[in-house]
């Protein structure tokens, strides 16, 4: 027992030496110092330096495509006013077409309607002119006959009366017949 | 740790410990050089991050790739939350410097971690005190050029405070801004990485000790559970410590930033 406490004494004593390790060897600080150095310095003159010309055209490049997007937003934009206006024109011109087919066919309906009319009134014009043609036909044929009938009665009748009753008797006739 | 405690007679020593408990944070020379494994890494942890960034950023292309992506965002976020976030007005042009120490301390933190090295650089004083007193020079420069004689004359005699209480505030002040900060400074980050350091090594030498030390089926059934819950423990700490090196790294710019917006805008 006596022994192990010399031995735990021993090392609490030979222990104090570890202040040693708080102090910093020269070395290891002149070593600091240079590897320091190396990175600081790096890192001063060349990577940020190289970092921010990065950034910079990185934030450049973006700037341009979005420069570039834009402006292709803009052109795509105007091709669809313009489709939209072609398609808009073709409407257009379809209803023109439509109405112009229509009035045409309308025009033609209206042609051949007044034509019709106008050949129907011909041939009841005709019909009528026939008619009146036939008519006075008959009506002089009628006259004949009945003039020839007049005379045969009148001759019938006249061999029975006087020269001045067949003649009062004739006129009466013929004015009736008119 | 593990190479000087197998030299450890277990049976008979009541402690074990390494001859000189700097063993623990002290390396051979490097490939028969003068140069210490610790300054060795020390200057990795400065070619790695200069190595990482010349390859990222070295196309610039305008659609960047991953490891451009990686780059660019770390920048960004040092410069956007950090230097612009914390200083404000004019915190621009301390970008290079927080982008440095920012890399220099993650890279030399995540040795801790790193496979083969599983040493942080940080946990040596000699980077954490350096880089606190750039910090620091740097922030009493600003002061100094913003306000001359002003800075000192307001940390001795602080404005808004009742006249009664000047002296004391005064000294506190005085003290801790001149004084304590660049020491509270490095010893956080120094502390933090010493303690993540001493616990890895303890877990996971403990593990080794528990699992891979010869014996009898006896033995192996007796020790290796516990060897085994150490090592669980340690894997479990070792992701740890890959948050607390980021973390730390983060910090420290993060103060850095603090302390010279404080002297870039007292108004604040």
């Amino acid at each position: 027992m006596n022994m192990n406490l010399e031995l735990l004494l021993a090392e609490a004593e030979e222990s104090s030496s570890g202040i040693d390790l708080l102090l910093p060897a020269t070395s290891e600080l002149v070593a600091g110092i240079a590897a320091f150095a190396i990175v600081f310095f790096f890192i001063w003159k060349w990577a940020l330096p190289a970092l921010n010309e990065t950034l910079a055209s990185r934030a450049s490049a973006i700037e341009g495509q979005i420069k570039e997007a834009e402006e292709t937003k803009a052109e795509a934009e105007k091709s669809k006013a313009e489709y939209d206006k072609l398609v808009s024109n073709a409407d257009s011109e379809v209803q023109t077409i439509i109405d112009e087919g229509k009035a045409a066919a309308e025009k033609i309906k209206e042609d051949m309607l007044a034509e019709a009319k106008k050949e129907a009134e011909a041939i009841v014009e005709k019909a009528k002119s026939d008619s009146e043609a036939e008519k006075e036909r008959v009506s002089s044929e009628l006259k004949g006959e009945v003039a020839d009938l007049s005379l045969e009665i009148s001759q019938k009748v006249a061999s029975s009366m006087s020269k001045n009753d067949q003649k009062k008797l004739i006129d009466k006739f013929i004015k009736d017949m008119g | 740790m593990i190479t000087a405690a197998e030299t450890c007679d277990f049976i008979n020593e009541v402690v074990c410990k390494p001859a000189n408990v700097k063993e623990l944070f002290e390396f051979g020379n490097f490939a028969g050089t003068q140069i210490s494994r610790t300054e060795v890494l020390i200057l990795l942890a400065a070619i790695i991050p200069v190595v990482v960034v010349f390859f990222g950023l070295r196309k610039k292309s305008v659609v960047p790739g991953k490891l451009q992506s990686a780059v660019e965002s770390i920048f960004t976020f040092v410069k956007d939350e950090i230097a612009l976030g914390v200083i404000g007005r004019g915190g621009e042009k301390f970008t290079p410097y927080l982008v440095s120490i920012f890399l220099f301390i993650l890279v030399g933190n995540l040795f801790e971690v790193a496979p083969l090295i599983n040493f942080p650089v940080t946990s040596r004083m000699a980077l954490p005190l350096f880089l606190s007193l750039i910090t620091y020079f740097i922030f009493v420069f600003v002061g100094i050029k913003e306000e001359g004689f002003g800075y000192i004359s307001h940390l001795v005699w602080p404005p808004g405070v009742p006249v009664a209480l000047k002296p004391l505030v005064g000294v506190i002040e005085l003290v801790s801004v001149l004084l304590v900060r660049p020491f509270s400074l490095a010893v956080r980050l120094f502390a933090n990485l010493v303690a993540g350091h001493v616990m890895l090594s303890l877990l996971l030498a403990s593990a080794y000790f528990f699992l891979v030390q010869p014996g009898g089926a006896d033995y192996i059934l007796s020790k290796a559970p516990i060897g085994l819950a150490w090592f669980t423990l340690g894997l479990g700490i070792y992701g740890f410590e890959l948050i607390v090196s980021i973390l730390q790294a983060y910090i420290f710019t993060l103060l850095s930033a603090v302390y010279i917006q404080t002297s870039l805008h007292p108004e604040h």
